[in-house]
């Protein structure tokens, strides 16, 4: 009886040191939630004072606080990003912010009101959001 | 002058030597041998002969002393003996001396034969014994020995190259004849605990980083199974690229393995040519 409980004692233990020896593969890149990789958020941004008739959005992408130093390309559908060679393309890099890893482009739409798609790309992953534009016109209350 | 060579003495038994067998040669005056006796391998005793021999036979014991008084036990049979005749104009004879075992007091008991003349009678034969004392001794080092290897682990499909350190709870001569019978009647003599590091990669079907710039550690059992060869298994700790392609930084993991591998003395390999880079 006793030696049953010995054997039987061993083997869980072997069990045991076996599971523990054998700790899970890091999973294949593409099962990585998007949410983990690039999340896009827009702001309207009331510190920038657009001019007469265009309205200013800040667009960001939040990225893991360990994510290496990397780039965002950004792209839109309507309007123009500021400072962009390409109007609707920019390429800006990532920086340490409050919370976590962020890069930030700022897109500004002249008389085109509509509803701009804006995409975020990191390392070949896309996240999208969607800006409404709602250009400011002076005098509108 | 050269020595005589006796084969070893039990007979019926055949010792197969696969290297150059260590000599220890005998202070007669002094009633020791030269240096500390080799275990677990079978080797040279070299004997003066001592003036006007005619015989000289070899009886080996064990010395054990127990409540103060010392009792020898004889582990090798006395017929081994030489006449005159067997080493003609040598100085020196040589008996084979089969394994023995660490850490004990052994005494090679020496029976010497002379033939005294008698003037113009018969020569009259004379015996008189030699005692010498030895011990088999050990150090640090014959308790860990250095091996290569192949080690599969069995999530990541990795092969690699394995070289590690075993410690035993025994000395451990590598030069013994090691056989799968004594994994049952020596099992400390098989059993180790080893610490390593893969240097070399062969084939993975998973990512696998080495931990170190040398390789991967690995901790493990080995069983000596045959002569020099082991198996073992253990825990070999690497690194994996993160699964998140935007995180730079690599995340720890271990694996279980296996290992198949044999007994290598680097001092024997590097010793030489660090001798040739001095010297140049």
């Amino acid at each position: 009886m006793i030696a049953r409980r010995w054997v039987a004692l061993t083997l869980a233990a072997i069990a045991t040191a076996c599971d523990w020896a054998r700790s899970p593969l890091e999973p294949d890149p593409a099962s990585v939630a998007l949410d983990e990789i690039i999340l896009l958020s827009q702001t309207r941004t009331p510190a920038v004072m657009p001019a007469d008739g265009e309205s200013v959005d800040t667009i960001r992408a939040h990225l893991p606080s360990e994510a290496k130093p990397t780039t965002v390309q950004f792209r839109t559908t309507l309007g123009r990003f500021q400072g962009a060679e390409t109007p609707n393309v920019i390429d800006v890099r990532v920086v340490p912010g409050a919370d976590g890893m962020v890069a930030e482009a700022v897109l500004v739409a002249a008389d085109s009101a509509g509803v701009a798609e804006v995409r975020g790309v990191v390392s070949g992953f896309t996240a999208l959001t969607t800006v409404a534009m709602t250009p400011i016109h002076e005098g509108a209350q | 002058m050269g020595a005589l060579l006796v084969p070893s003495p039990s007979e019926g038994q055949e010792v197969v030597v696969r290297y150059p067998l260590k000599v220890v040669e005998v202070d007669l005056s002094m009633g020791r041998v030269a240096a500390p006796l080799p275990f677990g391998e079978v080797f040279l005793l070299k004997v003066p002969v001592p003036e006007g021999a005619s015989e000289i036979a070899l009886d080996v014991r064990t010395v054990t002393i127990i409540n103060g008084r010392t009792t020898t036990t004889s582990t090798m049979p006395a017929q081994t003996h030489l006449t005159r005749a067997d080493w003609g104009p040598r100085s020196a004879v040589v008996f084979q001396v089969p394994p023995l075992r660490p850490k004990e007091d052994y005494r090679f008991a020496l029976t010497v034969s002379r033939t005294e003349s008698l003037g113009v009678q018969a020569g009259r034969l004379k015996k008189g014994e030699a005692r010498v004392t030895g011990r088999t001794a050990t150090t640090f080092a014959d308790y860990v020995t250095t091996d290569a290897g192949l080690l599969v682990a069995s999530r990541t499909r990795y092969m690699g190259a394995l070289t590690s350190l075993h410690f035993y709870t025994v000395p451990i001569n590598v030069r013994e004849d090691f056989s799968v019978g004594q994994l049952f009647t020596e099992p400390r003599k098989a059993l180790s605990v080893f610490l390593g590091i893969t240097p070399l990669e062969l084939y993975t079907e998973a990512k696998v980083d080495k931990l170190y710039p040398v390789g991967s550690p690995v901790i493990g059992l080995g069983l000596r199974v045959y002569r020099n060869a082991r198996i073992g298994a253990g825990v070999m700790f690497f690194e994996q690229p993160d699964g998140n392609p935007i995180v730079e930084s690599s995340v720890d993991k271990r694996d279980l393995f296996f290992t198949f591998g044999f007994d290598v003395s680097y001092g024997a390999v590097l010793g030489p040519i660090a001798g040739l880079l001095g010297a140049s």
